[in-house]
């Protein structure tokens, strides 16, 4: 559906005056892991009489998501304010439209909430279900953009257990996820993620695993030829970080440069290693 | 895993030397510089004894464009939308390995010689991925029409993409529109004409279209995308007897893909 002009033949809360009270979107923030796109968002309702239909579940909200270039077209569905998404990230590329809508879920019959505009006196409206009750809007993000902007070494790096008991991690940069995916050996993964969740251990974790990793793609991006890797997320990084990143920009990114900007780029790994080491045994002291 | 494609600088220089290339288009034979090509690694390499697209024939120059499609399908059905939406893969495609089946599938001889750069351009070259491409460069259409109709649940999982091939109307129109990539509006479409065959017996693609209209007209007031297939088809039922009215109103009766 195309909310061009905003004109229906019964009262639709929107931007105009049909029914008073408001329905706005809280979001959608983007993030990525585990190869998703999560979009998180509060769909914020002020109308009673609209709240009710969604209370005894006669509405819901939807979200539709759409992607030109990869003809993705979908709605999701929700009840509680706070909805989350979660797509594939291969299904989406560059530009994706979200739209906001509430909806009918099953046929309602004397539709015709107290607040609606004065015009509407006197009528009484049967919805069907996918007819609209509320519409707050539309936006847009981009996906490499979203990368390029994450700063986090999640959004272009990820650390998985491996098909093998043990030995050492490798390091896969043609992952469909688009990350650098870095597979430890199941025994390595298990104490990893015994440890992983205690935040102090972090900086330990980037000098040990993050950068060899990272050292290991920034000389894959430089010697390869300009888009070898065009449409993976790292790449996308390092291209970003390339041009706009004032601690890498002014680098010469040629192949012996590879160790100081996988250094820049996570602020000097070793550094914070040996602080976050002075912590523990400091902690194991007292 | 070692498909090749072209590096995107060289599509650009391709795309803007057409007319110095018009040659190697008429007389196939593209002249692959090893400095243009890029390894995919993360793709099976085309196998050419797999994947052997059948030439248009006859006088009338019957297509076979649903057979190839499935070929295609099939043999990369694996390929994820990213990689699909890779340009770079298309275009190379329709230079290297396709540039035989091009030149016959779509005739440069046959076009106005001033109109020879822009039908070189539209069906060999994939700028950017999305509905141009879908209408225009076969190759991409035989990988994203089955993508987008094939059905696991069906006996036959590719009856609704056989049914897609069938009318230039589906893959120029229906399903590259707004509500046509709404899934599972498009398969309502498709499934809907191939469960009543005597109702489109005659003046197919003019129901098609009817169908199309009616449809495009109820989501100016309903979001359609909120229904399932089912759903959809039961609105289409309820217009059934203007569709059993629609007649040509001039113009061919058939307007089947050739």
């Amino acid at each position: 559906m195309k909310v061009n002009s905003l004109d229906f033949p019964y009262p639709v809360l929107c931007a105009n005056d049909d029914v008073a009270g408001s329905y706005k979107i809280d979001g959608p923030y983007v993030s990525r892991d585990s190869g998703k796109i999560k979009l998180s968002l509060t769909h914020i309702l002020r109308n009673h009489d609209i709240q009710a239909y969604l209370d005894n579940g006669s509405a819901e909200y939807m979200v539709e998501v759409f992607c030109a270039k990869t003809f993705f077209r979908q709605a999701f569905f929700g009840s509680k304010s706070d909805h989350v998404i979660e797509i594939n990230e291969d299904l989406l590329r560059d530009q994706v439209k979200l739209e906001f809508y509430l909806v009918a879920k099953n046929d309602i019959v004397d539709y015709l909430p107290k607040t609606a505009h004065s015009d509407y006196k006197g009528y009484k409206f049967t919805l069907r279900k996918g007819d609209l009750l509320a519409y707050a809007g539309n936006t847009q993000f981009s996906a490499p953009k979203q990368w390029l902007t994450g700063d986090a070494v999640g959004s272009f790096m990820q650390i998985v257990p491996g098909d093998f008991r043990t030995g050492p991690m490798t390091i896969n940069l043609l992952h469909p996820s688009g990350k650098i995916s870095i597979a430890l050996s199941t025994e390595d993964y298990d104490e990893y993620q015994a440890l992983q969740s205690q935040k102090r251990f972090d900086d330990i974790f980037h000098s040990a695993i993050v950068f060899p990793a990272l050292m290991f793609a920034v000389s894959e991006f430089i010697a390869a030829p300009e888009d070898q890797y065009e449409g993976y997320a790292w790449a996308s990084v390092l291209k970003d970080k390339k041009q706009n990143d004032p601690r890498v920009n002014k680098s010469s990114w040629a192949i012996e440069d590879a160790p100081k900007i996988a250094q820049a780029i996570l602020d000097n790994p070793f550094s914070r290693t040996l602080k976050a080491i002075t912590n523990v045994a400091l902690e194991i002291n007292e | 895993m070692t498909q090749f494609i072209f590096k995107s600088a060289c599509i650009s220089e391709m795309g803007s030397s057409v007319k110095t290339n018009l040659k190697s288009y008429l007389k196939g034979g593209w002249k692959v510089r090893k400095e243009d090509i890029l390894v995919k690694k993360d793709l099976k390499a085309l196998d050419p004894n797999k994947v052997r697209l059948l030439d248009p024939e006859g006088s009338g120059k019957k297509s076979h464009d649903y057979e190839n499609a499935v070929m295609l399908f099939e043999y990369w059905k694996d390929m994820n939308v990213t990689q699909a939406t890779d340009v770079r893969l298309w275009t190379y495609l329709c230079h290297v390995p396709f540039m035989d089946f091009l030149r016959k599938r779509r005739p440069i001889e046959e076009i106005p010689e001033a109109g020879r750069e822009a039908h070189i351009i539209k069906h060999w070259f994939v700028m950017s991925p999305g509905t141009a491409a879908f209408k225009y460069n076969d190759l991409y259409l035989f990988w994203w029409g089955p993508y987008l109709t094939y059905d696991e649940n069906r006996k036959d999982p590719y009856e609704l993409t056989k049914e897609l091939f069938s009318m230039l109307d589906y893959t120029r129109h229906i399903l590259t529109s707004v509500q046509g990539k709404n899934r599972p509006l498009a398969h309502a479409v498709l499934e809907y004409v191939i469960e009543n065959p005597d109702l489109f017996e005659q003046f197919k693609s003019e129901k098609v279209r009817l169908i199309a209209r009616r449809l495009n007209f109820i989501a100016g007031y309903r979001t359609l995308i909120a229904l399932n297939k089912q759903e959809i088809k039961n609105i289409i039922a309820s217009f059934r007897n203007d569709i059993e009215k629609e007649k040509a109103k001039g113009g061919s009766e058939n307007n089947s893909r050739s």
